[in-house]
């Protein structure tokens, strides 16, 4: 694509640096947020495992085998995606970013352009990969969930579910993330525990939130790995409205600890991740058993910039990464919505 | 709330629970007795935020 630029002709002062649109950074990755799995090139194995031991009454003779180990394997197969453009610095020759422009009229290049432009590219790869990790859906997957009938108790997907994984634009490089993993497991409706979803409000998140922690395996609270609530970023908006409610309605149901950054906030216990889960979801899950299975990490946040061919300015900006996510223990996932 | 009831219909069928595990709306829909208002079956029997859930989810259901 080429530049989209309203530029003035630049007549004296430009104000620098140069105002940046708002965008959600790459939390997932930034605070390791799930399991990550890098060097994956191509197929690799992830295997859980559990045992069934079943005690029976000695009696001193031989006893009938009860129980055993159960295994299950899922492969990671990162898909390959690649964003590019193109562009022609000739379009900044009238702008504020002719200042640094070398003198001759071969030399239209521009290193504010690189450094406060170009850069943005970085972190807003890095942001879309984050949303394919979460809210990916695949065509395929997409038609595999429309195929399934809609009920209400577990073992059956909502009808609302199925409208929104319907709702969804296709992932062009066909990335299923984590909420399509748990929707649909390979062949079949995921294993999900399920709560029943409504529209959340303000007035309505706390009774929804102990519905979902309600919901949780209670040993989960035993183990040395608590589970997150991995939720939209609408939610904490909403927490903090609730909390904050005057007068008798208002009761403090969650916990919020730090500012900016280092904020925490849960709910009994239990953290609270904001990510970019589709609204009218939340997935409770051990953070060790959802993979972001990728070459490299460090792909996400880079990108590749040069002269398309030698004998023309168009430029080109490229990024290329892999990424695939696993969701391993489906049965222990508490799913809102789904 | 009981999970089953037993409807005096000719052939005395058995009304599903919609929030039992593994039924579905087909399932559940196909249970209920011929002419029966669904929606009002589901406001006599079901809680009231069972009862909203229902209504609506059937809604998006018989659109789909």
């Amino acid at each position: 694509m080429a530049i989209t630029y309203s530029p003035i002709a630049i007549r004296g002062e430009a104000v620098s640096p140069i105002i940046q649109e708002i965008f959600f950074l790459n939390k997932t990755v930034e605070k390791g947020l799930v399991n990550f799995a890098d060097d994956v090139k191509a197929s690799t194995i992830i295997t859980e495992t559990a045992v069934n031991v079943v005690g029976q009454a000695y009696t001193g003779e031989r006893l009938n085998s009860l129980g055993g180990p159960v295994l299950k394997d899922r492969v990671a197969n990162p898909k390959k995606i690649e964003y590019k453009y193109t562009f022609k610095m000739e379009a900044l020759r009238q702008s504020r970013f002719n200042r640094d422009m070398a003198q001759g009229a071969l030399n239209i290049d521009s290193s504010e352009f690189n450094t406060q432009v170009l850069q943005l590219t970085a972190p807003k790869t890095s942001q879309d990969a984050q949303l394919k990790f979460w809210a990916g859906f695949s065509a395929a997957t997409q038609a595999s969930i429309a195929a399934l009938t809609a009920g209400a108790g577990q073992g059956s997907i909502t009808a609302a579910a199925k409208a929104a994984a319907a709702g969804y634009t296709a992932d062009l490089a066909g990335v299923d993330g984590v909420l399509s993993r748990v929707l649909y497991d390979e062949t079949a409706l995921g294993a999900y525990i399920k709560v029943t979803g409504t529209t959340v409000t303000a007035a309505n998140i706390a009774a929804e939130y102990a519905k979902i922690f309600a919901a949780v395996k209670p040993e989960s609270f035993e183990a040395a790995e608590l589970p997150v609530m991995y939720a939209p970023y609408a939610h904490r908006q909403l927490i903090l409205i609730a909390n904050n409610a005057v007068g008798a309605s208002q009761q403090i149901n969650f916990l919020v600890t730090g500012a900016g950054a280092a904020e925490v906030i849960s709910y009994n216990g239990v953290v609270i991740e904001f990510v970019p889960f589709p609204t009218g979801f939340v997935y409770v899950q051990r953070p060790s058993v959802i993979y972001f299975s990728t070459d490299s990490t460090a792909d996400i946040a880079s990108f590749e910039t040069g002269k398309v061919d030698n004998d023309s300015d168009v430029m080109f900006v490229r990024t290329i990464y892999t990424l695939d996510a696993t969701v391993m223990a489906q049965a222990d996932g508490v799913l809102y919505g789904g | 709330m009981a999970t089953q009831k037993k409807v005096d219909t000719e052939e005395s069928k058995i009304i599903l629970n919609a929030f039992d595990d593994n039924v579905n709306y087909k399932m559940f829909l196909e249970s209920l007795p011929e002419g029966t208002d669904v929606e009002l079956h589901i406001i006599e029997n079901y809680t009231e935020e069972q009862a909203d859930f229902l209504i609506n989810d059937l809604k998006i259901y018989n659109n789909q």
